[in-house]
């Protein structure tokens, strides 16, 4: 037995050495990720609002209950799907369009390329404060936007009222409008490198078979994307969800409740009513959403074979 | 059907001339094979005829048109890949029928064709799958049959056997002759292969620095090759060349002496030349064209050797085996010729190996002979 036992020392050591070189990043992601999630998942089940911070007490679902059974959850998640809706639907478009013409060469498209970047590293309160600028009272686009309301009104003989951010439609558009240029960046740049993945034989191929320019890139550029712009639109559905740092600088959730999205809806609860029971609820809320939008994604694309396993 | 003219063909990439005056004829149904190595100009000019790249001078006619600024599209070709470029997301199915649809064809007429051109190339049983899903082999018999579907007047192919393992190309070689045969098509196939270009074709254009050096059949180009580079391009071993100079033997005849031999030559080969006396000259001799005495370092009679007799006054020097490579059906000696290494093909049986002694023998009706500066050939045309 006494020769056994160093064997039996040196597998331990095997065994418990890797556990001992990962424990400081496990410790880390437990306390700042796993920890954060499990308390607010509790804490979704209590009722726990710091105005009556002496009556806390565990009442299962009820917070849940509550929330789906609200008009303002509702309509917080209508504001949401229309918001992420169109982030989405313009990301794409836009940033495929721009990434098309990057990959074109041209003078200069270093620079263009690099540019290109810059919204994407604006802090979004910082991008909001910027699009208050353009579209307050005073700023550009707003006299621009009033101008060509003005014009449209006089050509089709109509009255149209302009009455900038207080209208809710401006706003909530606005809103969209500004999430959208700071989230085209990054979808261009991953549109940008798929499309610098296709082989450029498959265009010469696709031309001697006699493909027009429209028909290349329906039947070779947009299928060689299918991947890219699935990666694109669950990174986008899931920060259109949570968009929340704009909208707080550019509308702080108005006119009235017109640009109440889903993640301010969630602050409100949390900040304004102090109920943050319903606030963790309300997260996890939107966390099953965009998962589940994620997984229908995946499952659509996959299911017809569009992206490689 | 088509014959393919090309005039004065120019093409600059900035300040690379890829491809550089070229001036070829190309016959209806005939199989050309554009020859040369990596960075000569073969693919540039075959883009060219295909319209996918625009000369930068020059003029491509099909027949009586006048193509060189009509798009790959209205131009009645088909081309292959080197990569095959099998559009990935499609089937099989849809990959030979793409150019059908692109041009309208209606989808009965579309199912017919990819259907024969399918049976054409034996992949009627894989029209379902996706190319990822091919070997190399199924996927190079698809982009053939995306290219024959269309019945093109003009069928390119660059480089379409590289892709593939030794024992498949050779299956595809065969497969494209039949395919040549069969097909009422002109070919242009882009090669780095000499073996390839040498099996396949009707004619083959030999290529380098984007100049065409010879046009010729592949007996032409073998047997008299215009330079010292296609001398050495074309042929497997590549043609062993050895310095020397022209000087008179005896009162007639002239010989090339040079490092370690001394080879007579054909006054005819000489006759022609301005002041042949001392000029320097490469003399070339392919491996199957050297004899050698089959009993190393005796002194005993010269005997057949490399299917030729050797006789010991026509020795044109004594050089030392360095490598013996056994090939099975022949053997293949390196030996050492005043520094120089000349690869002699001889009978797999013949014991000659490292360290042997033996006298060589040219066969004079095939040497060459080429400039010493220029490369080019002092034999006069036949």
């Amino acid at each position: 037995m006494t020769v056994i036992k160093p064997f039996h020392l040196m597998a331990r050591t095997r065994d418990v050495l890797p556990l001992l070189l990962n424990l400081p990043a496990v410790i880390l992601l437990l306390a700042f990720i796993a920890y954060p999630i499990g308390i607010s998942f509790w804490m979704s089940l209590h009722r726990y609002n710091l105005r009556r911070p002496d009556q806390v007490y565990f009442h299962g679902l009820e917070n849940y209950a509550n929330i789906l059974a609200s008009s303002e959850f509702w309509n917080a998640l209508w504001i949401s799907l229309y918001f992420t809706f169109m982030a989405v639907l313009l990301v794409i478009v836009i940033a495929m369009a721009i990434a098309l013409l990057l990959h074109e060469s041209f003078r200069g498209r270093g620079v263009v390329r690099a540019l290109l970047l810059i919204p994407w590293a604006i802090p979004g309160v910082v991008n909001g404060l910027m699009w208050v600028g353009l579209l307050g009272d005073y700023g550009a686009f707003n006299a621009m936007l009033e101008d060509s309301v003005a014009a449209i009104n006089y050509l089709f003989g109509i009255n149209i009222v302009y009455t900038g951010m207080a209208s809710p439609f401006v706003a909530l558009n606005a809103a969209i409008g500004a999430h959208v240029w700071r989230s085209v960046p990054f979808a261009c740049i991953i549109f940008l490198a798929a499309i610098q993945a296709i082989p450029t034989e498959q265009y010469r191929a696709a031309r001697v078979d006699g493909a027009t320019s429209w028909n290349r890139f329906r039947f070779i550029t947009l299928p060689w994307l299918y991947h890219a712009v699935l990666v694109v639109a669950i990174f986008e559905t899931m920060n259109g969800f949570r968009a929340f740092d704009l909208i707080y600088a550019l509308t702080g959730g108005g006119p009235g409740d017109a640009t109440h999205v889903i993640a301010w809806q969630t602050y409100k609860e949390a900040f304004a009513r102090l109920d943050f029971g319903g606030a963790n609820a309300y997260s996890y809320l939107i966390t099953l959403i965009t998962m589940t939008l994620a997984i229908i994604y995946i499952r659509l694309l996959y299911r017809r074979g569009l992206v490689q396993g | 059907m088509a014959r393919v003219r090309l005039t004065n063909l120019t093409k600059h990439f900035g300040d690379v001339v890829a491809v550089d005056d070229v001036t070829l004829d190309i016959a209806d149904r005939e199989f050309l094979t554009l020859l040369g190595p990596s960075g000569c100009g073969k693919t540039t000019l075959l883009n060219m005829i295909a319209g996918l790249e625009s000369p930068t001078s020059g003029e491509v006619w099909f027949d009586d048109r006048n193509v060189t600024a009509v798009p790959p599209e209205r131009r009645d070709i088909a081309m292959v890949f080197q990569t095959y470029a099998l559009y990935p997301h499609m089937s099989v199915f849809d990959n030979v029928a793409f150019g059908l649809k692109m041009r309208g064809v209606p989808a009965e007429e579309r199912k017919r064709l990819v259907l024969a051109a399918a049976k054409t190339m034996e992949i009627g049983h894989l029209l379902d799958r996706k190319p990822r899903a091919l070997s190399g082999g199924q996927r190079q018999r698809v982009a053939l049959a995306r290219a024959i579907v269309r019945d093109p007047g003009v069928f390119l192919l660059d480089e379409p056997l590289s892709n593939l393992d030794a024992q498949l190309r050779v299956v595809m070689r065969t497969e494209l002759k039949r395919l040549h045969g069969d097909l009422e098509m002109t070919f242009v196939y882009v090669t780095h292969d000499q073996a390839e270009s040498l099996i396949l074709s009707d004619r083959i254009v030999v290529m380098k620095d984007g100049k065409i050096q010879q046009i010729g059949t592949p007996e032409s180009i073998y047997d008299s090759p215009a330079n010292t580079f296609v001398a050495g391009f074309v042929g497997s071993p590549p043609i062993n060349l050895l310095k020397g100079v022209l000087e008179q033997s005896g009162s007639s005849g002239w010989r090339v002496v040079g490092e370690g031999f001394a080879c007579e030559v054909a006054t005819s080969m000489v006759e022609r030349m301005e002041q042949p006396e001392g000029r320097e000259v490469s003399l070339g001799v392919r491996a199957e064209d050297i004899g050698i005495d089959e009993a190393p370092s005796s002194a005993g009679p010269a005997t057949e050797t490399g299917g030729r007799t050797g006789n010991k006054d026509q020795s044109v020097g004594r050089a030392e085996v360095v490598v013996r490579e056994p090939m099975g059906s022949d053997l293949y000696l390196t030996v050492d010729v005043g520094g120089t290494n000349v690869k002699v093909r001889t009978r797999p049986d013949n014991p000659a190996d490292r360290g042997d002694v033996l006298d060589l023998f040219f066969d004079p009706g095939k040497i060459h002979l080429f400039d010493g500066q220029t490369g080019e050939s002092l034999i006069p045309d036949l």
